[in-house]
């Protein structure tokens, strides 16, 4: 058998340079990165202001985006959690209900862990597909909020740690944008350069696959649910640290947009396609306009309608769909019925 | 001629009421093609599941190089360096080539950083050394290759763990002309580099090219072990239509005479 000479397969692409050339050729971030360029420069155009009020900009986006990226933990498997609202109300809660601060913190941690363990037990051991599962807990969860608080704000009992926590922390940055910069390295390390998390990958590609090589997907479902209860914690930690009291309605908002900044960032919510790096740009896309529509004053419905057709079109653009959708026009207009799925 | 390096013993299999393989021998050799052939139903997909520790044997002797073996789960036949490439090559199609051969298996540096530029060598040498060279780069996604490139990617990933046994079930069954050359080319280099290859194939125009040895199953039992170079496809057929079977199904230890 002669060896055809000449062919090589690649050379070894080792060290930054390599890294990253590999890294390129698969993004996922494609439409992430187009919005945030168009977002940005007709932001910087229209409303100069969001970039020179920067503080207000990125805490937005570290709220929106924090949550996010729990959730892409989830979904890069296939899953969702929906349930990471009410994690974040529900250990909110918890922790402004206890008097210590660092005890407080403590417990609002280990509750979001729980919630993941429990809906990752539903998920995985009872067999309820996720959506319902998370969805129940969503619906329990808001409801053990407003129990335990008893249908009012807890204010936190240490109220200097709170006012301290608002302000700069290095240079302009807040804690909460620190935190959420920390969680982004540690979630984007873990799926991309460490083996359990770049397992999540194979999981939400072919399950079955995964499984007959030995990963025990059961167990990486849980680590999943709980990466993405434990961040949803945090998230709620964060909030009741800044506003002083825990809020049983709080992060309502935070559900969808955290889902709208995942999709945006080009992931795939039948799981297997996405990247954390893109999380980050939906949820910068969003954080921007969200804010710079709130600053030239347009109503929290009309901006509704705004992220909505941006979502829509985010989706569309991507180059793969943007094929399908164009057939599936065609065939609509011809009045043929076979209709493909998207993707 | 060498020994064989695996060898069933009269292993049988039920599930219910259905007797799916009834003191079946089975052997195979390094360096050698073994094909198994059969109607459907002829138990060669228990078979290799049993050989495989999918559906562990009711009875029956293995023997891996000549030591007498028990193979209880998935695990204890990788261990012995018997690897399987199922139909549907168990491949994810959103990871590249390198992320698929590694798959549940990948290297890592101080404990849990993926150590990917080792990865990917070890990837590109198993598949250099296979010829594989369709393939434009090992890091392209699997998604994106031909069947037969994806059944090469299969392939190369069950040799690349130090297998002596590589088991190939209908690895042409869903290609074309050019497909299923690459493919038959890359099952007589896998013997070339004495391995046992056990190949399952439909197909007997694809078996006469590769196989040293065919084995034929007929409802669960051996009927015949020929030498590819002594018989014509005609007698194949025969066997597996009409072979003559050693025992009547449901009466223990009696020969038919026919």
């Amino acid at each position: 058998m002669s060896q055809r000479p000449g062919i090589t397969l690649g050379e070894t692409r080792s060290g930054f340079v390599g890294r990253l050339r590999t890294t390129l050729a698969r993004r996922t971030e494609g439409r992430a990165l187009a919005l945030f360029f168009v977002v940005a420069t007709v932001t910087w155009i229209m409303e100069p202001i969001v970039f020179t009020s920067y503080q207000v900009t990125l805490g937005r986006i570290a709220l929106i985006g924090l949550v996010a990226l729990g959730l892409t933990a989830v979904i890069l498997m296939g899953e969702l959690d929906l349930a990471v609202a009410s994690t974040l109300a529900v250990a909110g809660v918890v922790m402004a209900s206890i008097d210590n601060l660092a005890l407080g913190i403590i417990a609002a941690l280990l509750t979001g862990l729980l919630i993941g363990v429990v809906n990752a037990f539903f998920v995985v051991v009872v067999g309820i597909n996720s959506f319902i599962a998370t969805l129940g807990m969503l619906f329990f969860l808001r409801g053990a909020a407003f129990v335990i608080s008893g249908e009012e704000p807890v204010r936190l009992a240490n109220i200097d740690a709170g006012i301290a926590f608002g302000k700069p922390f290095i240079g302009d940055l807040t804690p909460r944008v620190l935190l959420f910069i920390v969680a982004f390295i540690a979630i984007q390390l873990f799926v991309t350069r460490v083996r359990v998390g770049r397992e999540f990958y194979a999981v939400g590609g072919n399950r079955e696959a995964a499984y007959d090589a030995g990963i025990p997907v059961r167990r990486r479902i849980f680590t999943g649910f709980m990466i993405s209860g434990f961040v949803a914690a945090l998230a709620g930690v964060i909030n009741t640290l800044e506003r002083t009291a825990a809020d049983p309605t709080a992060g309502s908002t935070v559900l969808l947009a955290s889902f709208a900044a995942a999709i945006i960032g080009g992931i795939l919510l039948t799981g297997g396609r996405g990247s954390v790096f893109g999380t980050l740009l939906g949820a910068t896309s969003l954080g921007i306009l969200q804010v710079a529509l709130t600053l030239s004053g347009v109503q929290v419905d009309v901006q509704n309608i705004i992220i909505g057709l941006v979502l829509l079109l985010a989706v569309i653009s991507d180059p793969t769909t943007l094929r399908v959708v164009l057939g599936n026009a065609r065939a609509f207009i011809q009045g043929r019925s076979e209709i493909q799925p998207e993707g | 001629m060498a020994d064989p390096i695996l060898e069933c013993r009269g292993v049988s299999k039920h599930f219910g009421a259905v007797q799916a393989l009834y003191k079946v021998d089975f052997e195979v050799r390094p360096g050698e093609v073994m094909a198994l052939v059969g109607d459907n139903g002829a138990g060669k997909s228990t078979l290799i599941k049993g050989i495989a520790g999918i559906y562990p044997f009711d009875e029956g002797q293995i023997l891996f190089e000549g030591k007498p073996v028990k193979i209880h789960g998935p695990k204890d036949s990788s261990d012995l360096g018997i690897e399987v490439v199922y139909q549907d090559l168990a491949l994810a199609d959103n990871l590249d080539v390198v992320a698929n051969m590694f798959l549940g298996r990948e290297k890592v540096q101080n404990g849990f950083v993926i150590d990917e530029a080792n990865m990917e060598r070890t990837a590109r040498e198993t598949l250099t050394g296979l010829s594989v060279t369709t393939l434009q780069s090992v890091r392209q996604v699997v998604a994106g290759l031909s069947g037969g490139q994806r059944q090469s990617v299969a392939v190369a990933k069950a040799v690349m763990w130090n297998s002596k046994v590589v088991i190939l079930d209908e690895p042409t069954a869903a290609l074309g002309v050019a497909q299923t050359r690459q493919v038959l080319d890359l099952v007589k280099r896998l013997a070339d580099q004495d391995l046992a290859v056990v190949i399952i194939s439909h197909n007997l125009h694809d078996i006469f090219e590769v196989a040293d040895r065919i084995t034929s199953l007929r409802l669960g039992q051996t009927v015949d072990l020929f030498q590819t170079s002594e018989v014509t496809q005609q007698d194949v057929v025969h066997s597996i239509t009409a072979g003559r079977m050693k025992y009547v199904p449901g009466m223990e230890q009696e020969e038919e005479t026919a």
